[in-house]
């Protein structure tokens, strides 16, 4: 969705219409939904967080500044949701378990991106991985607008990025079935 | 086997994670709170430019609020002079008047036919510093809404101009005000009361948010913090932010959870996002965000 046609649909949930909602509902429910999943990692949570999102989003487009860039404020806002959800939860955050050193899964996954389906390749990504690669394809913002929102370095963002499209690559080559 | 490329890798990913979505928008919608637009959901679908030209005025409102606001802040910079002046003027006529009460006798003005009163109020000019304040009492009232105002300037303004008792919400401040319309055996009360008005007024709290620089003359105790922001909105007061201390100092521990406000337009809340360290003022327990820090 480009900035202007959202900027329209702010403007119609300001008025209260809700067609403005469904809209973006539609173009983002799905990267919402995604990024919230790989941060919980359950599917009923991740619903009830990204419903809530667009609840939100319904009482609080008042506060959209117009200019911006749309989708990091949107996926800032998901994320930060997660966190909340998960500290209430008191959970951990999944990159914490995974970047411990006995975590550490990265020889392993060489073994078993040989044996099993795409779909389980792309679950084997580290926490990390995973969530640049949701926000640089679904999310399609810049290497630096994920290095905002995440607060890391641009540098490292763009490694995870590579660290994890090579890893769905060397399953492809090893000749595994790719969906799509 | 071909080797996708990265474009292709892409699609597979994206394609795999859409398929897992499910469909939250009849739940969504049924949480989906009316919004206060004066007209009901048919009339809206019906007219949206008049709903959008409502949106356009509320924000012309706001601007034009804002505009008064800041003109406000002015006049109550120009009032806070203008007691102090009137503060003095008042010390210094005081003993003036009671050496003249001195000179025309008792309660009862035997000698000249003045009562005490009205010797009071013409030693004290009250009728002048009314005239002088009056202004700005009129525009004191029309903005009391803001609780700072009422504690320093209606006060001081009404002390001053009339002598009498003061019809003010503060409380602290209201016995301060009767003391000024006592006798002369309170005389001395008065005198004294005047200059803590003046002083209140003065150091009164720090202006809502309008503009980088803090007008207020006190430095705010400051604390330097690094943080992961995890939320951030907008209330009255201007953008707050929640966030937890990933490094701080000035007592406060890693992974504790503090809110921030921050009531300038430079930031916005995408340039708040993720991990950020801030200098920050601390006032009456509300931590103030002063600047981000590189």
């Amino acid at each position: 969705m480009e900035e202007k046609e959202f900027e329209a649909c702010v403007r119609q949930i300001q008025a209260g219409e809700k067609d403005g909602l469904k809209r973006i509902y539609q173009a983002y429910a799905g990267l919402i939904y995604t990024v919230v999943y790989d941060m919980v990692r359950q599917r009923e949570d991740a619903q009830d967080i990204a419903s809530d999102f667009f609840i939100r989003l319904w009482e609080k487009a008042d506060t959209y500044r117009f200019g911006g860039k749309h989708r990091a404020w949107l996926l800032t806002i998901a994320r930060n949701m997660a966190i909340d959800f998960l500290r209430k939860q008191k959970r951990e955050l999944p990159m914490e378990e995974l970047d411990t050193p006995k975590l550490q899964r990265e020889d392993i996954a060489d073994e078993v991106v040989e044996s099993i389906s795409f779909r389980e390749a792309m679950e084997q990504l580290k926490f990390n991985e995973r969530e640049v690669l949701n926000l640089k394809i679904l999310g399609q913002l810049t290497f630096r607008e994920i290095a905002g929102i995440l607060g890391k370095p641009q540098g490292t963002v763009s490694w995870l990025y590579r660290q994890g499209i090579e890893k769905l690559r060397r399953y492809q080559k090893n000749g595994q079935e790719v969906q799509g | 086997m071909k080797e996708f490329s990265e474009k292709e890798l892409e699609n597979a990913y994206r394609n795999i994670k859409m398929m897992e979505v499910p469909d939250m928008w009849e739940e969504i919608e049924r949480n989906l709170a009316p919004k206060q637009t004066g007209a009901s959901e048919a009339e809206q679908v019906e007219a949206p430019k008049a709903e959008r030209t409502k949106a356009l005025e509320a924000e012309q409102v706001e601007a034009s609020e804002a505009e008064r606001i800041v003109v406000f802040e002015k006049k109550r910079t120009h009032v806070r002079k203008y007691l102090c002046i009137a503060a003095m003027a008042l010390l210094l006529i005081l003993p003036v008047s009671y050496t003249m009460y001195g000179i025309y006798g008792g309660k009862d003005g035997s000698k000249s036919g003045l009562s005490r009163q009205e010797l009071y109020d013409t030693a004290a000019g009250g009728e002048n510093t009314g005239a002088l304040m009056s202004d700005e009492a009129s525009d004191a009232e029309t903005t009391a809404e803001s609780s700072e105002w009422n504690e320093a300037g209606e006060v001081g303004a009404e002390d001053l101009s009339s002598g009498m008792e003061a019809d003010t919400e503060n409380p602290e401040n209201s016995g301060s005000a009767k003391d000024t319309g006592r006798t002369d055996s309170d005389g001395g009360t008065a005198g004294e009361a005047i200059p803590e008005e003046a002083k209140q007024d003065t150091s009164g709290e720090d202006h809502q948010g309008f503009g980088e620089g803090s007008q207020s003359s006190e430095k705010l105790p400051e604390v330097q913090l690094e943080v992961q922001v995890t939320e951030a909105w907008s209330g009255a007061e201007g953008l707050w932010i929640r966030a937890e201390v990933v490094k701080g100092d000035g007592g406060y521990r890693i992974g504790e959870e503090v809110e921030i406000l921050y009531e300038g337009t430079a930031y916005t809340e995408e340039m708040l996002a993720g991990r950020r360290r801030l200098r920050l003022g601390k006032e009456e327990k509300v931590l103030k965000l002063l600047e981000i820090l590189p």
